[in-house]
């Protein structure tokens, strides 16, 4: 006889409490229950009597048969969970523990609780799929990161297409095409196919059936003229044939696998500049809406970081145009000089006797000279902001050098006395004619801003690993506010002298020069006593000067 | 009145040919003068000069690449060749095989010092 425990003591906590509580025998029948396990049942008190656990569908999905054995063999069963369908059908989830009761070896009962845990089973599995939404938003952002990161790998604009094309096969799609469009002329720059077969055939379609405007079905111009995106989810076979210019392109088409398509538009500073094309085959499920959006969402960073290399590359072209047409500019200009001095220097000899005419067409030369200097600091200068100047390195005693351009300059500088302190000889590795153009440059600066003065003092230091270059001199000096600006670009000093000799640029590109060598410039001044321009050069022979 | 030595110029620019020529000439040189490699290669065939003054920038092949045929020829490998070019250019023809090099505009003397240094009379 099957009881139904309520019994005033019991009442209380058996009753009350929603844990499910029973007795029953190894056959099936219940011996005891409680209100927590009748209603979790689905059953009634007077039915208590006459069910069986045993018997499908009262009994749990989970068949009692296995429990019984296990529960003999374990003697408990501790937090098993199962699910268990009610007399009405509706499917619960439960959590059972169980022990059996003998009498010596004979089995006489098994007692036990059974918990609800539906609402808590609801929970898990709601955790579990915000889990999985998670890694897939994670996968997608690791895909965004990869893609990023592989693309950046190069400044070439057509191998970060193709470099974008591989990373979508085959994790995005089957298969990708990307088509570039400049000036109206489509071309394509990349396809990846998931079967290596089919890549054959997919570059073979591209090739014989490129995309045609005056097709009015072509997705791919489609997007181009709207700008807007184009999915489909599902292609029909008929939309396939409708959409090919002949029997063997529709056949083409049909054996690549074109079930379901994105094309997409790369858009950057709000041009076109390509299109995308994703498709899955039959044996891959067709694209989401959420598969969409993100290829919408990469569309939009891929675009610009494909922009980024188109407009490098674009940008090293001119440069290398720029260049070309520079040299070409100089060796014309020079050209011309040449001709202006040889001529004129015929002439001089041919007036050794006139001293005056003579005279007038050593200026004409010396303005030569003046004319293929500008030329070459011009040269010089874009050299340096495109970071072409190349340095030859060569081994030689410095002191000798800068004995040699104070000699040099003197000669042609009655009005300073031009004071040369150098120490015992240093080798070093530099760029001797570069070298020869700073200490000139310095020198020939010294002199221009200090005409009142009667001298100019340059020296040489050795400082252990390096060799310290000084050229002083008396004229006003140079503010503390204009000190820092000294060696930018075009820079000149106000209310300096009227004559504005040169373009401004020989401390910049001095400055530049002695930076490629890995030496530093250094400026003392004191306004109204003078100015101590140095530089430093590197002394070690071997080490290497640049890149 | 010359002395004997035959000196052959290439360049694309007249008046510096005719300039050059003059100079040389006045010096006692015998000078000849060519407006590019292919010229060059013309006059090769049917005398060898004592030196050979090219300018780095012509039309078709540069300087450097007429010196380095000069060089594989054995007729023309122990010929003295001077380079016509902007400095860095020109350090860098010393180290592949000119004996020397001078850049433009350049003053009459510096042409006649350098063409002297490597063909004394």
């Amino acid at each position: 006889m099957a009881k139904h425990i309520d019994t005033k003591l019991e009442t209380s906590f058996f009753d009350t409490t929603p844990l499910g509580v029973y007795q029953t025998r190894p056959d099936g029948t219940i011996i005891a229950a409680n209100g927590a396990f009748i209603h979790m049942l689905g059953i009634t008190k007077r039915s208590l009597s006459t069910i069986n656990l045993n018997d499908y569908p009262l009994g749990a999905l989970y068949v009692r048969e296995e429990f019984r054995k296990k529960l003999e063999d374990r003697h408990d069963i501790v937090g098993l969970e199962y699910q268990w369908k009610k007399k009405d059908g509706t499917i619960i989830y439960v959590r059972e523990n169980a022990h059996v009761v003998r009498e010596r070896k004979k089995v006489l009962y098994y007692e036990g609780t059974i918990e609800n845990i539906t609402d808590r089973k609801k929970v898990e599995q709601e955790l579990l799929e915000a889990q999985k939404n998670l890694i897939v938003v994670q996968n997608k952002l690791t895909f965004l990161d990869e893609m990023t990161r592989r693309l950046a790998k190069s400044m070439d604009y057509p191998s970060r297409l193709k470099i974008l094309a591989k990373l979508i096969v085959p994790t995005l799609a089957d298969w990708c095409a990307i088509d570039t469009i400049e000036d109206g002329i489509l071309q394509n720059a990349a396809i990846s196919h998931i079967n290596p077969d089919k890549l054959k055939l997919a570059r073979m379609l591209k090739r014989k059936y490129p995309p045609d405007p005056k097709i009015k079905t072509s997705s791919v111009w489609n997007v181009i003229r709207t700008g807007k995106p184009i999915y489909i989810p599902h292609i029909s076979e008929s939309v396939i044939r409708a959409g090919a210019k002949t029997k063997e392109h529709a056949r083409m088409l049909q054996e690549i696998g074109l079930h379901s398509i994105i094309v997409l538009p790369l858009i950057a500073r709000g041009n076109t500049i390509g299109v995308i094309t994703l498709a899955n085959s039959e044996n891959k499920r067709e694209f989401d809406h959420s598969d969409f959006l993100f290829a919408e969402h990469i569309t939009q960073r891929a675009a610009t970081l494909a922009d980024n290399a188109r407009l490098y590359s674009l940008a090293l072209e001119e440069e290398k145009r720029r260049d070309h047409f520079l040299g070409i500019a100089s060796h014309e200009l020079k050209n011309t000089l040449a001709g202006i001095k040889s001529y004129t220097q015929l002439l001089e000899r041919k007036l050794q006797n006139d001293p005056k005419n003579a005279s007038y067409l050593d200026r004409i030369d010396s303005n030569t000279n003046r004319m293929k200097r500008l030329i070459d600091d011009l040269i010089d200068l874009t050299k340096l902001r495109s970071q072409k100047l190349t340095l030859i390195a060569d081994t030689f005693e410095i002191n000798q050098l800068v004995k040699e351009v104070c000699e040099e300059i003197q000669l042609a500088t009655p009005s300073h006395h031009i004071i040369c302190k150098v120490g015992h000889p240093v080798f070093l590795t530099a760029d001797r004619m570069r070298i020869r153009q700073v200490i000139t440059n310095v020198i020939k600066n010294a002199i221009k801003y200090s005409p009142h003065a009667k001298s100019i003092i340059v020296s040489t230091n050795a400082m252990g690993k390096y060799m310290k270059v000084s050229v002083e001199d008396f004229g006003i000096g140079i503010q503390k506010t204009n000190q820092e600006k000294i060696f930018n670009l075009f820079y000149r000093v106000e209310k300096e002298p009227t004559r504005t000799n040169g373009l401004g640029i020989g401390l910049y590109i001095s400055n530049e020069i002695i930076k490629l060598h890995r030496g530093t410039f250094s400026l003392k001044s004191i306004y109204g006593k003078g100015s101590t321009f140095s530089f430093t050069l590197p002394i070690h022979k071997k080490e290497v000067l640049y890149e | 009145m010359n002395n004997g030595k035959m000196i052959f110029v290439v360049d694309d620019d007249n008046d510096v040919l005719e300039s050059m020529k003059l100079i040389l000439e006045s010096e006692g040189y015998l000078v000849e003068t060519a407006i590019d490699g292919k010229m060059l290669t013309q006059k090769l065939e049917t005398k060898i000069p004592d030196m050979i003054i090219l300018d780095y920038r012509l039309p078709g092949e540069n300087g450097t690449e007429i010196a380095t045929n000069l060089k594989k020829n054995n007729e023309t490998k122990g010929i003295p060749l001077i380079m016509v070019s902007s400095h860095d250019v020109g350090i860098l023809a010393k180290r592949i095989g000119f004996s020397d090099f001078f850049e433009k505009p350049f003053d009459i003397d510096t042409l006649v010092t350098t063409v002297q240094r490597h063909l004394p009379v």
